[in-house]
């Protein structure tokens, strides 16, 4: 609920709810073996989308668009036998170098393998923004609604399950004065 | 003679297995852009020798300047018209995104004589930093009492 905040602002944090705050998700796939009928791309787009659990306090986004560096990196590995029988690989068999950024949900359906068929890949997951991609989006519904008092709204945020939605709505502030101080700064440098 | 040419076959193509098996293809996880398409990044990364912001003097009308605004969108223009129509020494504010492929706004400014457009885009993003302040604390303190009630 918001009450008295005008409506560029109210509009420009539920714009930056949706794809400007940072999330956690697969970007790069090392592919070690692959005997599946699902092609290696499609395998990792496919794990790219999945949603990551995000933990903002301790990992930092990168500034450059090179991705080298070990900090802001987490290893996801999926790992599997040959199988027996046909089965769904799902999300749950991601695991995670980091107790928490780990997927949302462990049903989620990565690929479908016969007997003898095998997958093995390094996923390494990023921070990233909704901007970029969309696999990066925070939040799947961001929707600003009237009510019948004067310069009242409501705020109503549904999140991927990457952050809780709190911490978006809070994220998103945060993110909204960053850029205007930021651009304060540039402004002066104009004038 | 041609037994332990065989087994030297097999040790090969033991060590072609491995090498094999070691290396990985690595993937981007995502569809990769189309051939013709700019980087995704270029969206909010500023190219080489690109200004976030410039600024050109209007001569149509006087004390007027268009500022343009690189790898911004909405989100910052409209706040920033909005809080320079708020400006009683500003006579004109507008703002539009030229071509929605293309990542920057365009910010259009008049002002009275004894003030500058420059001044009035300084004093509104002074007003606004001051602004998204108090609106964090509010937010902070809302969300604060929120799981208070919760827990109690």
């Amino acid at each position: 609920m918001m009450r008295n905040i005008p409506l560029p602002y109210a509009n420009a944090i539920r714009r930056i709810c949706l794809n400007g705050v940072p999330v956690f998700a697969i970007d790069k796939v090392s592919v070690r073996e692959n005997s599946s009928v699902m092609a290696d791309e499609a395998l990792a787009h496919r794990l790219g989308l999945i949603p990551l659990k995000t933990d903002l306090t301790e990992f930092k986004e990168l500034k450059s668009v090179d991705t080298d560096h070990d900090t802001s990196k987490v290893m996801l590995i999926l790992d599997l036998e040959e199988s027996d029988a046909t089965r769904t690989v799902l999300s749950g068999e991601l695991t995670s170098e980091d107790r928490f950024v780990k997927p949302v949900s462990a049903d989620i359906p990565i690929v479908v393998l016969a007997p003898g068929q095998k997958v093995w890949i390094d996923a390494y997951a990023r921070l990233g923004r909704g901007t970029e991609h969309a696999k990066w989006n925070s939040a799947n519904i961001a929707v600003l609604t009237e009510t019948d008092e004067d310069e009242e709204r409501i705020l109503t945020v549904e999140s991927t399950g990457a952050l809780p939605p709190e911490q978006i709505v809070l994220s998103a502030v945060e993110e909204l004065s960053n850029r205007i101080s930021g651009f304060k700064e540039l402004v002066s440098q104009v004038a | 003679g041609g037994c332990q040419d065989l087994s030297r076959v097999q040790s090969v193509a033991d060590e072609v297995t491995k090498v094999k098996r070691s290396i990985s293809r690595e993937f981007h996880a995502g569809v990769e852009p189309a051939m013709n398409a700019p980087a995704t990044f270029e969206a909010f990364l500023l190219l080489d020798g690109e200004k976030k912001i410039t600024h050109a003097k209007d001569t149509k009308v006087p004390n007027a300047a268009i500022f343009t605004v690189n790898k911004e969108d909405h989100t910052l223009g409209n706040i920033l018209m909005q809080q320079l129509l708020r400006d009683p020494q500003v006579l004109f504010a507008g703002y539009k995104v030229p071509h929605p492929l293309e990542h920057k706004f365009v910010l259009r400014v008049q002002t009275t004589p004894d003030y500058s457009p420059q001044e009035a885009l300084s004093n509104a993003i002074t007003d606004l930093i001051s602004e998204t302040s108090s609106l964090e604390a509010r937010f902070r303190e809302s969300l604060r009492e929120r799981r208070d009630a919760v827990n109690d």
